[in-house]
Parts: structure tokens; sequence; C-alpha cells
């Protein structure tokens, strides 16, 4: 089998020729921005987190690199808003990369109005942002709470005909809020977003970040992005797209071993580029080879089996 | 480890003119290690970021050279030694891989002078010919910016100064004198760096003597590590934050295509 073959997996509404995407927030609120995930390599796209009205996001610093390792950002949402969307998709599709849109709102009625966008102008899915870890009322505060993802998923797979896939970060309640997710009609569950954190500069004593509290990102939060893939799929055997401090193929690997059928990177895609891409994908065909699995389907949830 | 904002403290900084400033911020425990074009962040605690051309540096002391537009640079200016900052370095990509030939003639307009201090710093070092052609709209700025240059600059460099008001120097923009200067020395390469206006004619210019500049491009740099996409150069895949700033003009035409 060819290694497109090897590693071409379905999820709902895409049929991916390999498994890797980048996460939102990494590029993805601008039409240029669709050549570079192109030259990149990635089986599909996903638009940075779009919301109804334009927000232009926080003050800088909105991003920075820790000495501790990882990335720490709080940027606010920032996005041309939810009529820029057509423009975006279409420019997605003329390159062939299909176009998952991330919508968040800090009510039901906002994230519904930014899926119908999507759905019309030819999305191939949604991504709820139900997690967005430092911008008040527009994520953890809905993802935490099983009855809030309920109703949020619920107004949009009601609304709209393409599939709709929920994004949840950590939480204690993140088991209970993806079966709630599922219940109300989600086909994929993104795991995890970023994990709120702090950095004090303490050469100036103060905070760097201008809004204080930002999210973790990058290596740092992979064994905690594993270990929720791995519990949500020990429960309910859902579609997964692990996320998550994805730096070479083994750290991909692990996803799939712990549930993932799908992945995306952030925080090293964007300091790696293509050549992190490469890493992944020649790495999972050479992995899969070496266990004797024919395709990629066959070792989603492999650890389980312990 | 670009991307984290080091601790600095200010070493000194000078008004040079009415409109220029310099100043000088030593790394904590660190040195960085950067090439021409390349730029830093600088953090003002509890106010904002501002990105700045690296104008020199030396082991862990690193130069700017920049005029008041807004906020950050007000504060910027009333810095004192002492104070302490955070610097994301060394950011973008060092443009010598670029440069062709031995001749460089660097171009620049008002602020876009500060990288080119840098530039050719190196240009020297690595054994070019350089000559600098600076235009700044004022006389005033003019005549005290030049003689603060042969402070900062290798001697051997060729410093030309224009000025608008014709008091200073050539009378006339940089690009006119740019023109001129290449006319007569056939320059082997020709970089740039300023306001957009003054790019575009100068491209256009140059195309007239078959050169196909390197510009050094402005767009918004929010982050600097390529994640937040604000610095996308317009109608190209490139993030100035990364790929840039520098570009052969030929790559980025739809930058100047593009409408502000
Ligand atoms: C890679 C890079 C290198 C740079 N190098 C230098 C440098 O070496 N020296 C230097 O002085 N500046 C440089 N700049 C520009 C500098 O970053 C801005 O002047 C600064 O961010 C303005 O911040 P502020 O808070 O003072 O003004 P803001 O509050 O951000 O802006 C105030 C007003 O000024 C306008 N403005 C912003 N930037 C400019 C500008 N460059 N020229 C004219 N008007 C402007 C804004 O549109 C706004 O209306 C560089 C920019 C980039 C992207
Ligand atoms: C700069 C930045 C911006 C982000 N913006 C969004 C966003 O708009 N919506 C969202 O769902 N997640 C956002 N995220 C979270 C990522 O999609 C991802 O869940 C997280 O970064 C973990 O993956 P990583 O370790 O590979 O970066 C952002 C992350 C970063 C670093
Ligand atoms: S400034 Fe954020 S990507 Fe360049």
């Amino acid at each position: 089998m060819t290694k497109q073959g090897v590693l071409s997996v379905r999820i709902p509404g895409i049929n991916l020729s390999h498994p890797l995407m980048n996460a939102s927030g990494i590029l993805g609120n601008d039409k240029d921005h669709m050549r570079r995930y192109k030259e990149w390599g990635l089986a599909a796209v996903v638009t940075k987190t779009f919301t109804p009205q334009p927000r232009r996001g926080y003050e800088t610093p909105i991003i920075i690199e820790l000495p501790t390792g990882g990335f720490l950002n709080a940027v606010g949402l920032a996005n041309p808003g939810k009529d820029a969307l057509p423009e975006l998709i279409d420019a997605g599709k003329a390159l062939g990369l299909p176009v998952i849109v991330s919508a968040g709102g800090t009510t039901p009625e906002e994230f519904r109005e930014v899926a119908i966008v999507a759905d019309e102008h030819g999305a191939s899915a949604i991504e709820l942002n139900l997690s967005c870890p430092h911008t008040k009322g527009y994520g953890l505060e809905i993802g935490s709470d099983p009855r809030m993802v309920y109703n949020v998923v619920r107004t949009v797979t009601s609304s709209v005909k393409v599939p709709v896939y929920a994004k949840l970060g950590l939480s204690d309640y993140v088991v209970k809020s993806s079966e709630k997710a599922l219940e109300a009609g989600a086909r994929c569950l993104t795991l995890i977003n970023t994990i709120r954190a702090t950095y004090i500069d303490v050469h100036t004593l103060k905070p760097v970040l201008s809004n204080v509290v930002g999210g973790l990102s990058g290596p740092p939060i992979h064994p905690v992005a594993v270990r929720v893939v791995y519990e949500v799929y020990r429960e309910l055997r859902p579609c997964i797209i692990g996320v998550g401090g994805i730096q070479d193929w083994k750290t991909a690997a692990e996803f799939v071993a712990a549930g993932a059928r799908a992945l995306q990177a952030g925080s090293m895609l964007a300091v790696k580029g293509r050549s992190l891409v490469r890493d992944v994908l020649d790495g999972l065909v050479e992995w899969l080879k070496s266990h004797g699995f024919r395709s990629l389907e066959e070792a989603v949830g492999i650890a389980q089996r312990t | 480890m670009k991307g984290v904002p080091r601790p600095a403290v200010v070493e000194h900084i000078e008004r040079i003119s009415q409109t220029y400033y310099w100043l000088e911020m030593r790394i904590i425990e660190d040195v960085i290690e950067a090439g021409p074009g390349q730029f830093l962040i600088i953090w003002l605690p509890r106010l904002k970021e501002i990105p700045m051309s690296i104008a020199t540096l030396n082991n862990d002391t690193v130069s700017i050279f920049f005029k008041v537009v807004g906020k950050g640079t007000q504060r910027l200016a009333k810095l004192s030694p002492g104070s302490r900052l955070g610097v994301k370095a060394p950011l973008g990509r060092s443009f010598t891989g670029m440069v062709s030939g031995d001749k460089i003639m660097l171009v620049a307009g008002g602020t876009g002078l500060a990288p080119m201090i840098f530039a050719s710093q190196k240009l020297i070092e690595s054994g070019k010919q350089v000559m600098l052609v600076w235009g700044t709209p004022s006389s005033q700025d003019a005549e005290k910016v030049h003689s603060f240059l042969k402070r900062v600059m290798p001697r051997a460099v060729e410093v030309y100064v224009a000025t608008d008001d014709c008091g200073y120097g050539f009378c006339g923009t940089a690009v006119d004198l740019a023109y001129e200067l290449a006319r007569r020395d056939k320059p082997s390469d020709v970089v740039s760096a300023g306001p957009r206006p003054m790019l575009t004619s100068l491209v256009q210019r140059m195309r007239g003597l078959n050169i196909d500049p390197i510009v050094l491009l402005e767009e918004e740099v929010r982050c600097g590590i390529g994640m937040c996409g604000s610095c996308i150069v317009r109608g190209t895949p490139f993030l100035l934050c990364v790929d840039g700033p520098a570009f052969r003009y030929s790559s980025v035409v739809s930058y100047f295509e593009h409408k502000i």
C-alpha cells in the first residue's frame, strides 16, 4: 500500500489523506495564510476561532515562549468576524484544502450565527471552541459545564448540515462534557485546548502577558492531552482529534495509541513548519509497519488493550 | 528561545536630534547573535511590545534608532539608564545570504536607517564595499544624525544624506540621490528600508537600471514568532516576522499592489 493509503483516515465530513492538520489559532484568520498551510502539506486546515463580530484581541504581549519550555498565549480571539469566512473558505478550497471552521461565541446563538455562515459557504466541518481559557465568557466557562456544552452543541447541530466537532479543554468534567457533546450531536471531539497558566518576569516583577492569564501550549501539555484522550476514548469510544504538544512522530503516535484518529499540531507546527509534517508522516508510516498494522485506523486506541 | 522575553536593562539613551533617539540595552546574562535585517521586540512592562530593528549589536549589548509615533515609543523615549525591559530576539531572517556581489548600496528613509547601520557593519566585516544613502525631511535632524553616525558606523562606509528642505546634503529625496549614485557607480545590489511610498518609488527607478532591490517591509507584528498571522505580507504566503523583513522585490510585488 502507498504511504498515503496507509495514513488515510476518515473523520465525519472529510476523507483525510493523512491525519495531520493545524490546530486552530496558528494563523487561519486571513486568506493569505492558506498558501502557507498548503506549503506545510496539511491534510485539512482549521481556521482561527471566528466570532460573529470582528475582535481586535488584546494588547501585546499576546504570545511568548517560556524559558521552562512551551508557549503561553492570550490573543483574545482576534478575528475579522464571520463575514470574512466565505473568502477564507474559498481560498482554502481553491488550494484543495478541506476547511474546518472554528466557531466561538458567548451564547449558543452566537456559535450558531458563525456556524451557519460556515455551513452555507462550503466548510467541510465546524469545530466549536468550547474551551478558550483566557477570554472571559468565550470558552472554558462553557466547556467545563456539561449542560452548557449540550446547549451550544445542540443549538448548532440542529441548524447546520455539515458535521460538528466539539473542542474541549482540561477540566474536571471533560469526560462528562464529552458525553454531553456527543449526545447533542457532535460527531468528533477535539482534545485538548491550552491550559490556563501565568508567567511572571522576576526582573521587572510583572506578569508578562497583557491579560496576565493565558493558555499554555506546546510540549509541556502533551502528557496531559494524552491522558485526556485516553480517558475519553476508554469511556466513550468517539471520534477524537488529538492535539497538544505534538513535536515529532512519537508524540503524534502516542495520541493514536491513546485513541485519536486524527491530529492537530499548533505551537511546534509554527516553529518547524513543513519539516514537522514530514517527520510525523514518515515516522507514523514506519511505526505502523514495525507493528504490522496495515492502516492507521487499526492502531487507533491500541494502548487501551492493557 | 527567541520568543522568550529576556530580561534587559537600559544602558544609555540619547536624543540625537529633534526627531530621532538612540537607546542601548544590555541583555542580562545572555548574548544574542544576529544578522542585518533581524529585529527585536521590546517589552515595556504592563504597556505593550514594540518591534524595532537592530541598529548595532555587540555580544550582550544592542542598540535601536527610533522616533516617537505613539504611546509605546513615547514611553521608550522617557526611559533612563537602569530601566528594566524584556527583549525577544533575534527575530526574522538575516539578509546577508541574499545580497549579490561586492558593491552594495543601502538606501534608507527616516528610521529605515536603523537596520542599515547594522547592515553596513556586517557587510564591511565580510569584505564588501558599502555606500549608504539616507534621506530625512528636515536638515536639522540630518546634520545631527550624520555626525552621530560617525560614532557608530564603520569609517569605510561612504555616507550620503538627502533632505527634503534642502538645508543639508543633497536637495531632494533619498531615492533621487540613490538613483544618481547608482547610475554613476553601478552597485552589484541595492538594499532599502523606509516608508512604503519611498520603497515604491525606489523600485520603480531601479527597474530602469535593471536592479531588483532587496526591500525591508513593515507589517503589523503582534507576536514575532510566526503564530498570530498579523504580519502576513499581503498577497504572499510570507510571514514578515519569520521570512522577512527583507525580501527581493520581485518576490513581493503583490505587497506593493495591495491598497493600504
Ligand atoms: C520589523 C520592524 C522593525 C521596525 N524597526 C523600527 C526602527 O528601527 N525604528 C523605529 O522608529 N520604528 C521601527 N518600527 C516601527 C515601530 O515598531 C513602530 O513605530 C512602533 O511599534 C509604534 O508603537 P507606538 O506604541 O509608539 O505607536 P502606536 O500607538 O502603535 O501607533 C501610533 C500611531 O502611529 C502610527 N504608526 C505606527 N507605526 C508607524 C510608523 N512606523 N511610521 C509612522 N506611523 C506609524 C499608527 O498607525 C498609529 O496611528 C519597526 C517595525 C517593524 C515591524
Ligand atoms: C497562539 C495560539 C492561538 C490559539 N488560538 C486558538 C483559537 O482561536 N481557538 C482554539 O480552539 N484554540 C486555539 N489555540 C489552541 C490550539 O488550537 C491548541 O489546542 C493548543 O495550542 C495545543 O496544541 P499545541 O500544543 O500543538 O500548540 C491557540 C493556541 C495558540 C498557541
Ligand atoms: S507577528 Fe505574529 S505571525 Fe508574525
